[in-house]
């Protein structure tokens, strides 16, 4: 399940929606993205990309609250699964065996 | 109250592209929150802006796969994931890739307004139902009435024999305000063979054209749906045409406005030989019908017979050898003459253009996939084979060129209207509409050839670097690629020269000495009732009243009157006997005759050689003095005196004789490229003419006088409608013709397709420099001299354009035959033309060229061989 290597902007969805925890929703995934990581996905990249998570199982979703400034329809609240967090674990530690020893040679350049 | 929610239209949609589950829901839920955030912060368009934007990334990738089926390498389907890669790729340089599509939509846009205009003028229905068989007939001059009734009689070619003149009427528009409009008076026979016939009521019938029954009047579709309401009960109403009633017999149908593009009004023309203009009012043109089966030669050999007719009948008047000028043509060509060579050159002109852009545009594609050639060797490596990458080059070219065809479609409409209009009145110019095949054909065929070249680069450049091994392609070559330098200067050198002979062309007709001033001279055409003709006292004091008033205009200098107007109608020809040296009628010199107040010299700034022009004191009924102009006194007098000398001018008083008082310069009557022929100037009154033009000199536009003229005509006389009102300088144009506009265009476009042309050299070497860092670092840290440097890139640039001049040369030498037609007094290609032409596009080569070679003479060789 977990020999496929996530790419990056899956990872970096991946850790938003884990730092929202419970309050984590497409536009505020798209929020944190934008604070802490500076970047602004499209709406097409960043919801193409939660629905291939969610088919490849890594998150899962459910319907939330409506309200007026919704024009009344759910949020989509979402989780990142078990295989979801193996994934990012897998992910990170192949980064991080790469990295290794290089760190001193990155900041001489 | 402000709307703080996404705008609904495009939500509507989004929520059919994006399903009813909580996927598709979730997305709109967040799109309306994030909606309703952004709008207390920034005003509503940039937030319908913003949403459109997602909206569209959205279904873009929707419809690029992207949240389909998990991405893997192999999975997709190979077309999609190359327009991915094209999409991906494109949106990296967003600002070349916009650069790209304005470019190319531009020049898709312009080539097929003027190709629909060229194909919607020469494939337009002809004027007439019978159109192969209906031919023009001209015997060298326009025909009178009298001529027209002989030629009926006596033509046994045609089984219709017509003739129409095209006049402008003043309507009483129904709402109280008088309307201008444009009317054919024609034979009723003629108005039969129109193409377009009567939807309501009848035509034109033989008995309108009876003396005393002419009050008839069939109107256009467009001036019934306009004017009239499109009213079905109108056949039987009145209808005011120039002051009279007249009554409206029929409404013709949609989709003809003929003879001409805009003829709203049809009027019988009666052949009444009572009529005092009967035989020398030179106005109709003469359109016959070929009976079935006869041929252009017989046309021809009626109109041949015609004219010997006329020698041999009234020697008086018709010289031996009249008729040697007499044309035949086929109508629909007659129709279409006029702009046939100017459409086909602006067509050239603007393929040049497209042509010279492709390059442009194939050249930055290239510059891009070296850029790029890292990620393409990259793919090769990991097993691309050729075909792929190609097809990937292709793929990408092929989304910019939809895009930019997209972008032309949007251009093309407004630029036909707009060039549709820039032709002068009288011209018929049509467009076809977009959804005609061989417009929408030709539009896809221009994109398919601007693909063509936008991958034909970078495509050729790769499979070139490709036969050597990979790893070598797209590296540095020794010479920067020749064939784009040396195409684009040599279009932009026939553009150029085409140019410039048009230029000459129309400098050479702006050179012809009209012989009169139109400056800040307006004209506006008068025609008094019938009835001012039995009463002569009537028109004469309306006529004095009339510019009496106007020369008293606030910002008015002047003001006379004319029956002819310069160049814009040609008065009818007289003979003239010089007392003394009496000769028969039919050898005399032939002289126009044109009618005019005192007013008229002043107003036109005529200059008087000799004497005096005419007076207020000629206003009898029969001509007491005349004024001649120097072409007559040349021909009567030569190196003599001619004032004082006596002349008649009238056939039936050939012994009547009439002092000249004065002679004046000659002026441009009839066209602008004819030499002014023999003139005597006759006083208004003593002619009585009833159609009048008057002239006023003054420096308010024609808008502000314009007014100002219609209320003091209404106020000497609310009898009389005053016609159309044009500054003369207007109709000085219109006398240019096409050739006027077909300059400015082609101009435009050669100096478009030299810029265009010198940013695809200085891209081009740009590029080689990026290409040759390297090569030109080893040089210098060897030692090379800078200059020499600098000298070497420079002449690799020039002389590819120096080749590209001389091809032009050769393409251009070609086209002048083609041009001779239509130029004026530009016999071939002046040397000076070539230089001129050779002089600007090497500038332009050597001003391209100049900033790349100076940034690689610039470049400090330890940092190039460092970075490599």
């Amino acid at each position: 399940m977990t020999s496929e290597f996530l790419g990056e902007f899956e990872q970096m969805v991946l850790l938003a929606i884990l730092r929202l925890d419970e309050g984590a929703y497409g536009l505020a995934v798209r929020d944190e993205l934008e604070a802490v990581a500076g970047r602004t996905p499209s709406s097409g990249a960043l919801y193409t990309t939660l629905d291939r998570l969610e088919r490849k199982g890594l998150i899962e979703s459910r319907g939330g609250e409506a309200s007026v400034e919704r024009g009344g329809r759910p949020r989509r609240y979402l989780k990142v699964t078990a295989p979801g967090m193996s994934a990012l674990r897998h992910s990170r530690e192949a980064l991080l065996r790469l990295w290794d020893s290089l760190e001193a040679s990155l900041d001489r350049r | 109250m402000r709307r703080r929610t996404p705008p609904r239209w495009i939500e509507a949609r989004l929520e059919k592209a994006l399903g009813p589950g909580l996927g598709g829901q979730g997305v709109l839920g967040d799109l309306a929150e994030a909606y309703g955030r952004m709008r207390s912060r920034r005003r509503g368009v940039l937030c319908d802006l913003w949403y459109s934007w997602q909206a569209l990334t959205l279904v873009a990738h929707r419809a690029l796969g992207r949240g389909g089926a998990p991405r893997s390498l192999h999975g997709a389907s190979p077309l999609a994931a190359d327009v991915r890669w094209a999409v991906r790729v494109s949106l990296r340089r967003p600002v070349l890739t916009l650069g790209v599509v304005l470019t190319l939509g531009m020049g898709l846009g312009v080539n097929t307004a003027v190709f629909s205009v060229l194909d919607g003028t020469f494939r337009a229905t002809s004027w007439w139902e019978a159109a192969d068989r209906t031919l023009v007939l001209w015997p060298g001059h326009a025909f009178t009435r009298g001529q027209m009734s002989i030629f009926t009689q006596e033509a046994t070619a045609f089984e219709t024999l017509g003739a129409y003149r095209m006049e402008t009427y003043a309507v009483n528009a129904g709402d109280g305000r008088t309307a201008s409009l444009s009317g054919a008076v024609m034979t009723p026979a003629l108005f039969r063979s129109l193409r377009v016939q009567p939807a309501l009521g009848r035509g034109l019938a033989p008995e309108d054209a009876v003396p005393g029954n002419e009050r008839t009047v069939v109107v256009s579709h467009g001036f019934w749906q306009r004017n009239l309401g499109g009213d079905p009960g109108v056949v039987g109403t009145r209808l005011e045409v120039n002051g009279e009633p007249r009554t409206i017999v029929g409404v013709q149908g949609p989709g003809g406005g003929a003879p001409g593009t805009a003829t709203d009004l049809w009027l019988p023309l009666v052949m009444d030989s009572r009529d005092p203009d009967f035989w020398p009012a030179y106005d109709l043109v003469a359109v016959g019908v070929l009976r079935p089966g006869e041929d252009v030669a017989a046309g021809q050999e009626d109109l041949r017979r015609f004219c010997a007719g006329l020698t041999a009948r009234f020697p008086f008047f018709f010289r031996p050898g009249y008729g040697q000028q007499a044309t035949v043509r086929a109508a629909a060509e007659q129709e279409r003459a006029l702009v046939r060579t100017p459409l086909l050159l602006l067509m050239g002109g603007t393929l040049a253009l497209l042509i010279i852009a492709a390059l442009n545009v194939g050249n930055m594609l290239l510059a891009r996939a070296v850029e790029r050639r890292g990620e393409l060797a990259l793919r090769r490596a990991l097993g691309a084979n050729r075909g792929r990458i190609v097809r990937q080059l292709g793929t990408e070219s092929a989304l910019l060129a939809l895009v930019g065809a997209g972008a032309g479609a949007v251009v093309a409409a407004p630029a036909a209207v707009a060039l549709a209009g820039l032709f002068p009145a009288g011209v018929s110019v049509m467009r076809s509409g977009w959804t005609t095949p061989a417009v929408a054909l030709f539009a896809a065929l221009a994109s398919l050839a601007a693909w063509s070249v936008l991958a034909g680069v970078p495509v050729a450049s790769f499979l070139v670097g490709d036969r050597s091994g990979f790893r070598t392609a797209m590296r540095p070559r020794g010479s920067p690629p020749r064939a784009l330098v040396v195409t684009q200067s040599a279009l932009a050198t026939v553009l150029l020269v085409a140019a410039v002979l048009l230029v000459g062309s129309v400098r050479n007709l702006r050179r012809i000495p009209l012989g009169f001033d139109a400056r800040d001279v307006t004209a506006a055409a008068l025609s008094p009732p019938a009835d001012f003709l039995r009463d002569r006292g009537r028109l004469r004091q309306f006529q004095e009243r009339l510019v009496e008033e106007a020369r008293g205009l606030p910002g008015a200098t002047a003001a006379g009157m004319t029956a002819a107007v310069p160049l814009d109608a040609l008065p009818p020809e007289t003979p003239v006997n010089v007392e003394g040296r009496v000769v028969p009628v039919g050898e005399a010199v032939q002289a126009r005759r044109f009618a005019v107040d005192p007013g008229f010299f002043e107003v036109l700034a005529l200059r008087v050689l000799d004497g005096r022009v005419l007076g207020s004191s000629e206003r009898g009924s029969l001509p007491t003095a005349v004024v001649i102009n120097r072409a007559l006194a040349e021909a009567l007098f030569p190196g003599g005196e001619a004032v004082g000398r006596r002349i008649a001018i009238d056939p039936h008083a050939w012994d009547r004789f009439i002092p000249i008082v004065g002679v004046v310069e000659n002026l441009r009557a009839g066209s602008l490229v004819d030499a002014p022929g023999p003139a005597i100037y006759v006083a208004l009154h003593e002619q009585a003419a009833r159609e009048t033009a008057l002239l006023v000199r003054g420096e308010s536009g024609p808008a502000g006088i314009g007014a100002l003229l219609r209320n003091t005509v209404a106020r000497v006389d609310p009898a009389v409608p005053v016609g159309s009102i044009r500054p003369l300088e207007g109709i000085v144009r219109d006398a240019y013709g096409t050739a006027w506009v077909t300059m400015g265009l082609l101009g435009a476009l050669a100096l478009l397709a030299t810029v265009l042309a010198a940013l695809g050299i200085h891209a081009v070497l740009t590029h080689h420099v990026a290409r040759q860092r390297r090569e030109i670092g080893v040089r210098l840290a060897l030692g090379a001299q800078r200059a020499g440097l600098v000298a070497r890139i420079m002449r690799s640039g020039v002389t590819s354009t120096a080749i590209g001049v001389a091809l032009g040369w050769a393409l251009a030498a070609g086209l002048v035959r083609l041009l001779r037609s239509f130029l004026f007094g530009v016999a071939g290609l002046a040397p000076w033309a070539f230089v001129l032409t050779a002089a600007a596009v090497v500038a332009a080569a050597v001003l391209a060229a100049w900033l790349p070679a100076m940034r690689a003479g610039r470049l400090p060789p330890a940092e190039v061989l460092r970075a490599e």
